[in-house]
């Protein structure tokens, strides 16, 4: 498969980078790893004029620690470098379980946090070979007029599958835009549509910069984990992810727990699970309340059936991960998250 | 046939500089070729396998900037300035490197497609963990497929040959469901 052709662009400053996004506007795409996109290109799903390579822009690739006290990942920073951060490790366990459980060691090594975020949704009759896709007729991602998931519908089904938003959800992660007239920094939430058309809010002249998550208050202890059920362990996406983040406190002798939970895999756009992570918090619940939770988490969530295996499958599945994080919970010292190699 | 209008203009070429295997090439080059095609076809360095041409393989893996990459999925101009190896780079003066000698002496090579891939992905890896245990190992080449060996061979080599001093007897492979979880 031969990419199509396009104008190539590689900026070698963010402000130089901005300039030509605001010149160019949604006749351009940008890469960075180009995990994602480079396929997309090659299956035709993508064919834009102009293309901009942010691989030379090294000042986006800092993991750092802010004045005020923050972890600040820029968007180019690779999900190796991520999971292999101690920075990363100590403010957000979850986080570099997340980024170590994304792909292949050869696609963690070229894939960004931020192309990682923005990543295309995905479906099993669009994320196909342009000559695959050719034998049925143009779908509404494609903007055809029929969905192949349900020849009924009119809205877009693919499905999320981002492996880091579930956890940045948990973890309240803010995102820095830039474009070449303003800065802004807000909720990561706010960049998802639910649409499968669009999933991304994000003006075609604007660029993820970097990525905030806040430290613990004081007398707090942190954890997390990410749980992620896939056909090959080795490489593939989730066919549903569930991330759990846990502040805990010691009050009169009594650990309290303060969770959040979101899911990835299960429709067009990630989801903070809040009815569950407000149903666990406090202290630790047992087996029978357990069960309880689970049915929260089930009725709270809706699964599409757009993956390789059915939705009903993955809604049952979601309340066995959401078992094992609240194992790792109750086996773990607070503050302690999830191990990478476990 | 569909309508949508083809494009026949020809693409504007564009310098790029790079580091083959220690050699600096000067090139002028199409936007749309993958590091994997200017490899093969331009550099005929065809040690570097077509494999499934998305990413999914690892068949085609290079190390840019001394990290294994899939090179099908690298732009080509993407790597400017960047130093590349390929398997190629591995032999010096007829000699084989020491990994490829442990492969040989380990049957790690059946149909060889997996092989190129599987030597670089080892030898940055031994780089970075001179003497890695066989979890370490597997979870390095978790990327690289091979359709032939099973992988223990695989394993088995690039672990006699890190760990030459070590007690490479005793220990055991660890069963394929314990590596992730």
């Amino acid at each position: 498969m031969y990419l199509p052709k396009f104008d190539y662009h590689r900026p070698r400053s963010l402000p130089e980078a901005l300039m030509m996004l605001a010149k160019l506007g949604n006749k351009c795409k940008v890469v960075a790893g180009g995990t994602d996109l480079m396929v997309a290109m090659k299956q035709r799903r993508a064919t834009p004029p102009h293309l901009m390579d942010l691989t030379h822009i090294d000042q986006l690739t800092k993991i750092e620690q802010t004045k005020s006290g923050r972890l600040k990942i820029g968007t180019l920073a690779t999900l190796a470098q991520v999971a292999a951060s101690s920075l990363v490790q100590s403010f957000s366990p979850a986080l570099a379980q997340a980024a170590w459980e994304a792909g292949s060691p050869l696609l963690r090594n070229r894939g960004t946090v931020g192309g990682n975020i923005l990543q295309e949704t995905r479906c099993r009759y669009y994320n196909q070979s342009a000559g695959w896709r050719k034998g049925k007729d143009t779908c509404l991602k494609m903007d055809g007029k029929v969905c192949h998931i349900n020849p009924n519908g009119t809205s877009c089904l693919s499905t999320y599958a981002g492996d880091l938003a579930p956890v940045l959800l948990a973890e309240g992660t803010t995102v820095k835009i830039a474009t070449l007239r303003q800065v802004e920094e807000v909720p990561l939430a706010s960049l998802f549509t639910g649409n499968g058309l669009t999933p991304v809010q994000l003006k075609p002249q604007a660029l993820i910069t970097a990525i905030y998550i806040s430290p613990v208050e004081n007398g707090q202890e942190k954890g997390g984990i990410y749980r992620k059920l896939r056909s090959r362990p080795s490489i593939d996406f989730p066919l549903v992810g569930l991330a759990m983040v846990w502040e805990s406190t010691l009050l009169a002798g009594q650990k309290t727990n303060q969770i959040r939970v979101a899911v990835t895999g299960v429709s067009s756009q990630p989801h903070l699970a809040t009815g569950t992570g407000a149903a666990l918090s406090g202290t630790l619940p047992d087996d029978g309340k357990l069960a309880q939770i689970q049915d929260i988490l089930r009725n709270e969530v809706k699964v599409i059936d757009t993956g390789s295996c059915p939705a009903w499958y993955r809604k049952e599945m979601l309340g066995q991960l959401l078992a094992e994080a609240v194992d790792k919970l109750k086996s773990n010292p607070i503050g302690q998250g999830g191990s990478m190699h476990e | 046939m569909s309508n949508q209008p083809v494009n026949l203009t020809p693409q504007k070429l564009v310098p790029l500089e790079v580091a083959v295997n220690n050699r600096t090439y000067l090139l002028e080059i199409k936007p749309n070729e993958t590091l994997l095609e200017l490899l093969r076809n331009r550099l005929k360095l065809t040690g570097t396998k077509k494999g499934c041409d998305q990413g999914e393989c690892g068949c085609c893996t290079v190390l840019i900037d001394d990290e294994p990459a899939s090179s099908c999925l690298v732009l080509a101009l993407s790597t400017h300035g960047r130093k590349i190896t390929t398997v190629e780079a591995l032999e010096e003066n007829g000699q084989l490197h020491w990994l490829q000698e442990a492969f040989v002496k380990h049957g790690a090579i059946q149909c060889g497609f997996c092989t190129s891939g599987m030597l670089l992905v080892a030898k940055s890896l031994f780089e970075r963990n001179n003497s890695p245990s066989r979890q370490e190992i597997m979870e390095a080449i978790a990327g690289n497929i091979c359709r032939c060996t099973g992988y223990e061979k695989i394993i088995e080599a690039i672990w006699q040959a890190t760990n030459p001093l070590g007690n490479n007897t005793g220990a055991q492979l660890p069963k394929g469901g314990e590596l992730f979880d």
